[in-house]
């Protein structure tokens, strides 16, 4: 961190994370819900302009950076390891985290009968593969949403 | 133990100082938003936390925090 900038605000670190994980959680929603559209109907129109959704994804992680990094107040833009490290470790943070990996666990292990099911029925190529990745993308949107939720002010 | 078994006068304390929870976050080394959600009984202080806060307030534990409805 630069010496001379004051110390970043807790509340704006706060806001810092906090938008990191929406980001997250969008861009996560975002390539499943284009990943989805792609395998499920290959040739449809949905499936194309996902596609063309896909191509724009460098440009829409830049602008996610750049939304993330505007939660910080002008010439207050580094932040320490130390400063992280104290969202991180702040006692609601890690109650939230706890809670976020129980949904995800139980996410994981209660939608692979339902995704099964539906992958059966669907006329879909590499059924389990797609499974698997649906698994992730849920689990890993669960797990972000879950940790919105509980780690709000 | 579930939240709503504890209950906390930390808003009353910390009014009767004039502090706020920026301020209270800030001696007990944590976050306001820590402070908030203890305050609205979202969460249960751990037992390090909590004597941080009776610290940080200069009162005994017992008169910060409280069983309620339950008998130990």
């Amino acid at each position: 961190m630069n010496s001379l900038s004051p110390p970043v605000s807790s509340d704006h670190l706060n806001r810092y994370a906090r938008r990191g994980l929406i980001a997250a959680l969008v861009l996560t929603l975002l390539l499943g819900g284009c990943a989805a559209l792609i395998n499920l109907e290959p040739r449809g129109v949905l499936a194309h302009r996902a596609g063309q959704l896909l191509v724009l994804l460098p440009l829409i992680i830049i602008f996610a950076i750049v939304w993330v990094r505007a939660a910080l107040p002008r010439g207050q833009r580094r932040i320490s390891n130390d400063q992280i490290r104290s969202v991180m470790q702040d006692e609601l943070r890690q109650d939230s985290l706890h809670k976020a990996f129980r949904v995800a666990l139980v996410d994981l292990l209660l939608s692979q009968p339902l995704f099964g099911i539906a992958l059966t029925l669907l006329p879909v190529a590499g059924a389990p593969l797609l499974m698997a990745a649906a698994t992730v993308i849920v689990g890993t949107a669960l797990f972000f949403a879950t940790l919105l939720l509980c780690d709000r002010d | 133990m579930a939240a709503s078994e504890l209950s906390n006068t930390l808003k009353g304390q910390r009014a009767q100082r004039d502090l706020t929870q920026a301020d209270l976050a800030e001696l007990a080394g944590t976050t306001r938003k820590s402070i908030n959600a203890i305050e609205t009984g979202r969460m249960v202080p751990s037992t390090v936390l909590a004597l941080r806060l009776a610290q940080a307030l200069g009162e005994p534990i017992e008169t910060l925090f409280a069983l309620t409805g339950s008998k130990v």
